[in-house]
């Protein structure tokens, strides 16, 4: 066997452990006119900055480092292929597959939906890891050119490699959501706008890293914030992992647990970096402090508190019943079905989901309060509630207003009820506003009326003042309510997952009573490609 | 493959109804708003069965299929492939059975042998296996020449052979073809169905096809199902179809042509002379009938037409087409 012929013979036995989609786009890749002309850009574009600071550099006298100068360029040619260029060819790869009507012919095959994912951005990632191995060099030049800190150059490579993966996914996921022509134009220009602003702040935070030399790696604070980085890096890269899977999935299959349990895992992780975080504050000196800083804890659970209440607006929108592959694969044990309840599909286990999460976070903020001094602790403990509050009408309300679309009519899926959702909730919480604008007197002395502006009734809450007492109270007995307007939904929920008892469907009834399919026809008849049964396993 | 095997290739009869189906639609309904695409569709296809899926555009075909594929899934009723549910078991579904739809995807910068290689290992194919299976199906397509030719530049009926080849590439037993011979010229459709019918007599695949072209699926079906405004009008073996369609012409009865030279009234009159011979329909120069008759009677029938003096150019029994059935029972109702 000759040299060239083992050599094929192994990258085709290597190909075999490779993702068919990797393998197969990475064939296209190599022929495509596109790739091979932004690798050429690429090199001529470097090709030609290095002879224009090599010229440069002839005859001058001056011998101070150039290198902080130099790099902004190469850098800034970096940026462009692999957080504009890798990204956005990542987006089109799968737009491409509907376009050229391939999506549906690589739909029934046996690749799952998260292999497609994967295998498209893992093609997205070859040509990084190609536009990256033919930039390093011209970056070794920067560093021979003087000026330039090692360690904070490798740094900033390094980060914009991952910034670029995980761009790369979230290009991929905003792909799944474009499946008719308009929405694909519409997601394109978004997306390309997006892309071109997050390019443009990472040449700009590469370039101020390297150019200051701003990074003391001595500094512990920099490896806590690394960590705290690298964790909201790989839960948010799951969670756009399950979004796009979810978004492939077959319409009967569970699409829902992924997004929750990712969801649920950012969620935690905030709440436990917070409380880190507050630990070091408060007690991390030699006494304990008396004041409490608040304003990092507003801020942290204002932004969970968006995040989360996205994730619960999602899960309490779904419709109810279970499909019948769902509950085919629950859990045996009554107890594992018990726990899985809040993030098994269905908008009853998706307030479930919203009501436990928030529950647990006042109960932790209540046990924190205790251990505190002061009075910004009852405004951080009344905060906290406020903001839980405020989760739950938005999600139960959407939820209630969900079931009763459904019920109107079954036109109606839980993408239009979500969109219906949002567009409620920003004129709920105009309307105080705009009567204000319209009185033209100044706000009214009765705060209760802007209880449907979150933004203002928590800078109220947070501030301790004397309406503070009665929005908690009104949020509270709100939350209550719609909280008991779903409870009979959140209850058949929980009843189907763990007593196994199937809920009546929450759409009229358009079509008249079929049969039962018998367990004969079931069964059918096996063909020779007998395939293993399913196994029974959780979702 | 020779010529011989291809035009040799006959279908049998389908199946008795005892043997388990392939393909089992049960009240099947897809509801797209208002639209009912299909309403309450139920039939079965057996082992080794070609069933032609007939109907108008807009028929619900395509949505019928495509639920099959497991590409949409039904708002009410079920369909089980193999056994296994559409709904509840697309994985295994997809592992059966191979979906051809109306129009044939190409991806760029991509060649015969790759396109082929792509989807073996996309079915999980690895290392021989993955190569039999590209060559197993280069072999039945007859593509080995072009193997290297890049699939965009393939005419339209060397690309509806790669796809076939695509549809094949896993051997799956069931067969779902979607107006496979739509846009091609005679000889490549000639040449594709002979593919097709190579299938069900000699791999015994299940196969399911929609065309427009009835004539021609009437040559490779042994069964159909005719559709139309997403309810099923007819369907089961091509001849209990024809036989319960007819639209002429009591039980026991043969249907019969006659061409004249001229003076096809002098026909027509004696035919309705006649004690064995019904339903009488005159065209220009021929005369359709029901003649009550073995072989034997017919032949008597011809001898004693010539001894009326009747130039008599064409004398020949007419079976009633696929055509004449669904022109039969269709309304031509569009939704």
């Amino acid at each position: 066997m000759s040299e060239s012929d083992f050599i094929n013979r192994w990258a085709e036995q290597a190909s075999d452990r490779l993702n068919p989609i990797l393998v197969k786009e990475t064939r296209q890749a190599l022929k495509s006119k596109q790739f091979l002309a932004t690798f050429a850009i690429m090199l001529l574009g470097g090709w030609l900055i290095s002879a224009f600071v090599l010229m440069s550099m002839i005859g001058a006298n001056d011998e101070s480092p150039i290198g902080k100068n130099v790099f902004p360029w190469y850098f800034t040619l970096l940026s462009f292929t692999v957080m504009l260029v890798v990204p956005f060819g990542a987006f089109r790869s799968l737009l491409a597959e509907r376009d050229l009507n391939t999506y549906e012919l690589l739909n029934i095959t046996t690749l799952s939906p998260q292999q497609i994912v994967w295998g498209k951005w893992l093609s997205a990632q070859v040509q990084t890891f190609i536009y990256f191995s033919a930039i390093s060099p011209f970056v070794a030049f920067t560093y021979l050119l003087r000026g330039v800190d090692f360690p904070t150059l490798i740094f900033v490579l390094l980060a914009l490699m991952f910034a670029s993966m995980l761009v790369a996914l979230m290009s991929l996921t905003f792909s799944t959501f474009a499946r008719q022509r308009q929405a694909q134009v519409v997601l394109s220009l978004v997306l390309l706008g997006q892309l071109v602003w997050i390019m443009g702040a990472s040449i700009t935070t590469g370039t101020l890293l390297v150019s200051r030399n701003s990074i003391d790696f001595s500094d512990p604070a920099v490896y806590w914030g690394g960590l705290v980085i690298g964790t909201y890096y790989v839960a948010l890269f799951v969670l756009c992992l399950q979004i796009a899977r979810a978004q492939l999935t077959f319409e009967s299959d569970n699409r829902s647990t992924g997004i929750r349990l990712s969801g649920s895992a950012i969620f935690w992780l905030t709440i436990g970096w917070l409380s880190i975080g507050f630990h070091q504050g408060y007690f991390g000196g030699t006494s304990p402090s008396t004041n409490l800083a608040t304003e990092p804890i507003y801020s942290t659970l204002s932004v969970l508190a968006v995040f989360w209440g996205a994730v619960c607006v999602f899960a309490a929108t779904e419709t109810e019943t279970l499909s019948r592959r769902v509950r085919g694969q629950l859990p045996k044990n009554p107890l594992v079905r018990l726990i899985a309840v809040p993030f098994l599909p269905g908008g009853g286990r998706g307030m479930l989901l919203a009501v436990g999460h928030l529950a647990a976070l006042i109960g932790l903020a209540f046990l924190v309060q205790r251990s505190l001094h002061g009075p910004d602790r009852v405004h951080a403990m009344n905060f906290t509630s406020a903001v839980s509050c405020y989760i739950i009408i938005y999600a139960g309300l959407a939820a209630v207003m969900g079931r009763w679309l459904r019920s109107a009519t079954p036109l109606f899926r839980p993408a239009q009820t979500r969109a219906f959702a949002i567009v409620m909730f920003a004129v709920m919480w105009m309307v105080p506003n705009i009567f204000t604008i319209l009185r033209g007197s100044g706000r009214t002395t009765n705060e209760l009326l802007y209880l449907t502006d979150p933004v203002h009734s928590l800078v109220r809450v947070s501030g301790g003042g004397p309406w503070a007492g009665k929005i908690m109270m009104a949020l509270s007995i709100a939350a209550s309510l719609v909280v008991l307007l779903n409870l009979r939904t959140m209850l058949r929920g929980l009843a189907e997952v763990v007593l196994l008892r199937e809920p009546p469907p929450d759409v009229p009834e358009v079509i008249p009573d079929i049969e039962p399919v018998s367990s004969d026809m079931r069964r059918g008849v096996m063909l020779d490609s007998a395939v293993a049964p399913e196994p029974s396993t959780t979702s | 493959m020779t010529e011989e095997t291809t035009t040799t290739a006959t279908l049998d009869p389908p199946p008795p109804p005892e043997v388990a189906p392939t393909i089992e639609l049960h009240h099947l309904h897809r509801f797209f708003g208002n639209l009912k695409a299909v309403n309450d569709v139920s039939f079965r296809v057996h082992p080794g069965e070609v069933m032609g899926f007939i109907g108008p555009n807009g028929a619900g075909k395509t949505t019928t299929m495509r639920i099959l594929a497991t590409l949409d899934v039904p708002t009410a009723g079920d369909a089980f492939v193999g056994g296994y549910s559409v709904v509840d078991k697309p994985d295994d579904v997809r592992r059966i059975l191979g979906f051809m739809p109306d129009s044939f995807g190409k991806y760029q910068n991509v060649n015969v042998i790759e396109y082929l290689d792509f989807f073996a290992r996309a079915y999980g194919f690895r290392g021989a296996a993955r190569r039999d299976a590209i060559e197993r199906v280069l072999e039945f397509t007859e593509l080995g020449k072009l193997a290297e030719k890049p699939i965009d530049t393939l005419s339209k009926g060397m690309s509806q052979r790669l796809g076939l080849g695509r549809t094949l590439i896993h051997d799956p037993q069931v067969l779902v073809l979607d107006e496979p011979a739509a846009g091609l010229d005679p000889r490549a459709r000639v040449e594709l169905r002979e593919l097709i019918q190579l299938l069900a007599t000699e791999l015994n695949k299940t196969v399911l096809i929609s065309s427009h072209i009835l004539t021609e699926l009437s040559e490779i079906c042994n069964s159909a199902a005719i559709i139309e405004a997403g309810q099923i009008l007819a369907s089961g073996s091509r001849d209990a179809i024809m036989k319960g369609h007819r639209r002429i012409g009591p039980e026991g009865t043969t249907a019969l042509e006659v061409r004249v030279a001229e003076n096809v009234e002098k026909l027509q009159r004696w035919l309705l002379e006649q004690p064995r011979i019904s339903a009488v329909r005159i065209a220009e120069r021929h005369a359709r009938f029901e003649f009550a008759g073995n072989e034997a009677d017919q032949a008597q029938l011809l001898k004693s037409m010539i001894e009326a003096g009747i130039d008599v150019i064409a004398f020949h029994g007419r079976a009633e087409s696929l055509e004449d059935v669904f022109m039969a029972v269709t309304k031509g109702i569009t939704q």
